[in-house]
């Protein structure tokens, strides 16, 4: 027995010894990388050698949150740790709560104050007014149009014993309608219409807090049934208008992001082509960009993502059409937009897109409307984004800091 | 540097080992050298400006140690105890407790400016180490150690230097001077750092995770159980954090040929607050049992004094942990249930049920704990009221989230806060066969291949990572 516990006290020391000698050795050699593709990060610099890190602590504190960024295997072993909570169905994985074949986003759970969320809706409908009252000045229309993200599309799906947030939902959808109504301003609602459609899961995402481009198409059509009523200033396209397209490519949403890709990838984005091209020409930001509104994925890549539609967030995005005919459109808000505008450009002559969390111009967005004049003016945020009046919930005065009109 | 960090596990550790044992081990002072250097980057990490205090603090004792001697003058003997009591405490004073006493002193009305001081990491263990050997070198239990490298490797080495254990130098003081390294004491300490390690990557921490997120919950929306367990969360995360770090410390010290003494004794299975003490933290207990509560006269003068004794040593102990309110608060909760159960309740709590005096002891160290976590006096009372009062009955909900989203941490928590691991030795013990005798020999060395590989896993994909007791 003497001789086992030897030969086991040595077999351990050895393989200890190699696996901290393998991590080391790994890690030296290990490339350094600034970015993290699936944790959407930047990973820690390497820090810089000074006097004063030294003294107070703070050089060897950087040194270890770049050594475990850069650690060997850090992707595969963080994508293992994933597997395993996955596997022990903890409720929560990197905040994100997997029911079913759906990645939904996680909710801190929260007290929601009546009060509160009026006072917020006010605000917000102030702001949203003086847009409207500006627009109106020169006999253009406006348009506050919200749409349903994942976690309220699917509400139903959260267990009971996580926040859903349905009560800020409901409380935040009311209360805004509300202030909106007693101000006059116009306002769509896309949550009701998606039920009267049957709810249908295509109009949300399974792994992503976006929509896709069938829940893009039916806000689309809304939103010219309320800009114009009518429908006899502007063109609408009817879905037989466009030919879809189902890419190969796994949607990598940003759940499964979150994931580090330990999720089997089933859903796949879908496309709309009109049958009959509109020409047209794009800028963004000022600087001239190739004509297309699909930032689509080569044929070697493995993913697609949300990206994919208008080629992700820009700060000022313009396509011009040139059919002086038709009227022109200024859309702006967060990346809900960004589906819509695929399609929206082709009803206008032309088409600005603002995004005030990285428009880097020099005007407000009251004197971005006073330049332009656009015919239609429409602000499109989700539920989540609804009363937020920072960045695009600002007024006519407000910079993308959120300075009030 | 913590023990539980890829600087530490993959760089730190492997480089010390390497160099220590190239050294031949004839070359002893040569050795300690090694580790004495080692042991000073080690400190170093966390900020070299404290660097010259831990050197001080060696300079301190080693001359006070020379003057303490037997061989010296009573009257020089008694000074140099006193010398080393002032400069400690004063130390430790101005580092850990000038803003305390300044800030409450404002409060008091004085116009008092509050000395911005960062508390140096481990100024409370490292202090209490050098100051229990000068005591013992005037006591005659230690022999005064003139070679300077020797007390600075006994004050500095790094296993137990910034979170403890508290090792008292007649424990190592042969060790220091001649240990043998044997391959048996070394895998059997890399054993124990292992599962140490384990206990803190894979349960301390995600109790940490549990127990914050219920702290910064907004108390007026609080449910009583989610209070609840927020509390044992953190009971657990106290214990699987603390005595990680001690079970590290042990381990390392034995692969270095050094044997500490244990600093746990499985707490939670204790049936009394005074059996508790005997159980959690045993080297500061007896720390200020030995140097404190006896030369203060102990339990030998009668009923009064016994109790001023104690409540002078419990004072000291909750500021030992802090200096904030809270913590004096915590020690006051302890003296009270000590004394309770000394001269009132002790004798009824003894013939209670086992389960019972079980139940009434959990009960006093989860509330102690509140005390312990909590921002302030306001807040744990705020929290206890959520906790014994009831809270929001709607948000039941959060509860449910904390039971399944650790539910395999709480069960290894309860199931590690027990001897079970003892139970299973002494039985495959008794069995005596040499199936048993082979489990009981090669299965601790897998399970900690295992747990060296899971504890990795967590390490390096990041997150939650504190060590609680490197306050102190």
């Amino acid at each position: 027995m003497e001789k086992f516990r030897r030969a086991v006290s040595l077999g351990l020391i050895a393989a200890v010894s190699l696996f901290l000698l393998a991590a080391l050795v790994l890690t030296l050699r290990a490339r350094s990388r600034d970015y993290s593709f699936y944790e959407n990060r930047m990973l820690a610099p390497r820090p810089v050698l000074t006097a004063a890190g030294m003294l107070d602590g703070s050089y060897f504190s950087a040194l270890e949150d770049w050594l475990i960024d850069h650690a060997a295997g850090h992707n595969a072993l963080s994508r293992l740790d994933v597997r395993a909570d996955l596997l022990l169905r903890r409720p929560r994985v990197n905040d994100v709560v997997a029911r079913g074949d759906l990645l939904l986003p996680w909710n801190d759970y929260e007290s929601v104050s009546e009060d509160a969320v009026s006072a917020a809706a006010a605000r917000m409908a102030d702001n949203l007014a003086s847009v409207d009252a500006l627009v109106s000045s020169y006999g253009g229309r406006f348009c506050y149009a919200a749409v349903p993200c994942q976690y309220a599309y699917y509400e139903d799906r959260y267990p009971a014993y996580l926040n859903s947030r349905a009560v800020y939902t409901r409380l935040s959808r009311a209360s805004l309608a509300a202030a909106l109504s007693a101000r006059g301003v116009a306002f769509l609602d896309m949550g009701p219409l998606f039920d009267s459609l049957g709810h249908p899961p295509e109009f949300s995402s399974s792994v992503d807090n976006h929509y896709g481009i069938l829940g893009a198409y039916e806000t689309y059509r809304a939103l010219l049934d309320v800009l114009d009523p009518g429908g006899a200033a502007i063109p609408r396209l009817a879905a037989e208008d466009f030919t879809a397209e189902t890419l190969p490519q796994p949607y990598l949403g940003s759940r499964m992001r979150k994931l580090l890709g330990a999720w089997p990838a089933e859903e796949r984005l879908t496309i709309l082509t009109p049958n009959e091209p509109v020409p047209f020409t794009r800028t963004d930001d000022g600087r001239p960009s190739p004509s297309v509104v699909y930032a689509l994925p080569g044929a070697d890549s493995a993913w697609v993502t949300y990206d994919l539609y208008m080629g992700g967030d820009s700060g000022n995005t313009v396509i011009d059409t040139q059919r002086p005919d038709l009227p022109t459109l200024l859309i702006y808000g967060d990346s809900f937009t960004n589906a819509v505008e695929c399609l929206a450009y082709l009803s206008f002559d032309q088409m600005h897109s603002l995004d005030l969390r990285n428009y880097s111009g020099e005007l407000t967005l009251g004197a971005y409307i006073e330049a332009y004049r656009p015919d239609y003016v429409v602000c499109l945020r989700d539920y989540e984004a609804l009363l937020l009046t920072a960045a695009n919930g600002v007024g006519v005065g407000g910079t993308k800091e959120g300075v009030s009109p | 540097m913590v023990f539980s960090s890829v600087s530490f596990l993959v760089f730190f550790l492997p480089c010390l080992l390497a160099v220590y044992y190239l050294v031949p081990k004839r070359l002893r002072t040569l050795r300690n050298l090694v580790l004495l250097l080692f042991s000073l980057a080690f400190y170093a990490f966390g900020g070299a400006r404290y660097l010259a205090l831990l050197l001080a603090s060696v300079a301190i004792h080693y001359v006070c140690g020379l003057f303490a001697a037997p061989d010296r003058a009573a009257t020089v003997r008694r000074r140099a105890v006193a010398a080393a009591v002032v400069l400690d405490l004063a130390l430790l004073g101005w580092f850990k407790y000038a803003g305390f006493f300044a800030l409450t002193l404002r409060g008091l009305g004085l116009p008092l400016p509050v000395p911005q001081v960062v508390l140096p990491i481990g100024i409370s263990f490292f202090t209490f180490q050098g100051l229990s050997y000068v005591i013992d070198v005037s006591r005659g239990d230690a022999a005064c150690q003139r070679d300077l490298l020797r007390v600075a490797l006994y004050v500095t080495l790094f296993p137990q230097l910034v979170a403890g254990p508290i090792v008292r130098y007649t424990t190592v003081e042969r060790e220091i001077g001649a240990r043998d390294e044997t391959v048996e004491d070394f895998a059997s300490g890399l054993v124990r750092f292992l599962f140490g390690l384990a206990k803190k990557m894979l349960l301390a921490n995600a109790m940490g995770e549990a127990a914050d997120a219920v702290w910064a919950s907004d108390l007026s929306s609080l449910a009583a159980a989610t209070a609840w367990l927020g509390a044992l969360a953190y009971t657990f995360q106290i214990y699987f954090d603390f005595s990680a770090y001690s079970d590290m410390a042990i381990g390392l010290g034995r692969m270095f040929g050094f044997r500490f003494l244990e600093n746990f004794r499985y707490p939670y299975i204790a049936s009394s607050v005074t059996e508790f003490w005997r159980r959690w933290h045993i080297s500061l207990s007896s720390w200020f049992r030995d140097y404190l509560y006896i030369p203060l006269g102990g339990s030998r003068r009668g009923r009064a004094v016994q109790v001023r004794n104690l409540a002078v040593v419990w004072l000291l102990t909750g500021l030992w942990h802090g200096a904030a309110w809270t913590f004096v608060v915590w020690g006051a909760w302890f003296c009270l249930l000590l004394i309770g159960e000394k001269f009132v309740w002790g004798g009824l709590l003894a013939r209670l049920p086992a389960p019972l005096r079980h139940v009434y002891t959990m009960l006093a160290v989860v509330v102690s704990w509140v005390f312990f976590r909590a921002p302030s006096l306001g807040a744990a009372a705020a929290f206890l009221r959520v906790m014994f009062l009831g809270g929001a009955a709607s948000a039941g909900g959060e509860s449910v989230y904390y039971l399944l989203q650790y539910w395999p941490e709480w069960l290894l928590c309860l199931a590690a806060s027990l001897p079970l691991r003892d139970l299973l030795r002494d039985r495959l013990a008794r069995r005596g066969t040499p199936a048993a005798s082979a489990v009981l020999v090669a299965g601790p060395a897998l399970c900690a291949l295992v747990l060296l590989g899971a504890a990795y896993v967590k390490l390096v994909s990041g997150g939650f990572n504190p060590f609680i007791y490197f306050q102190f």
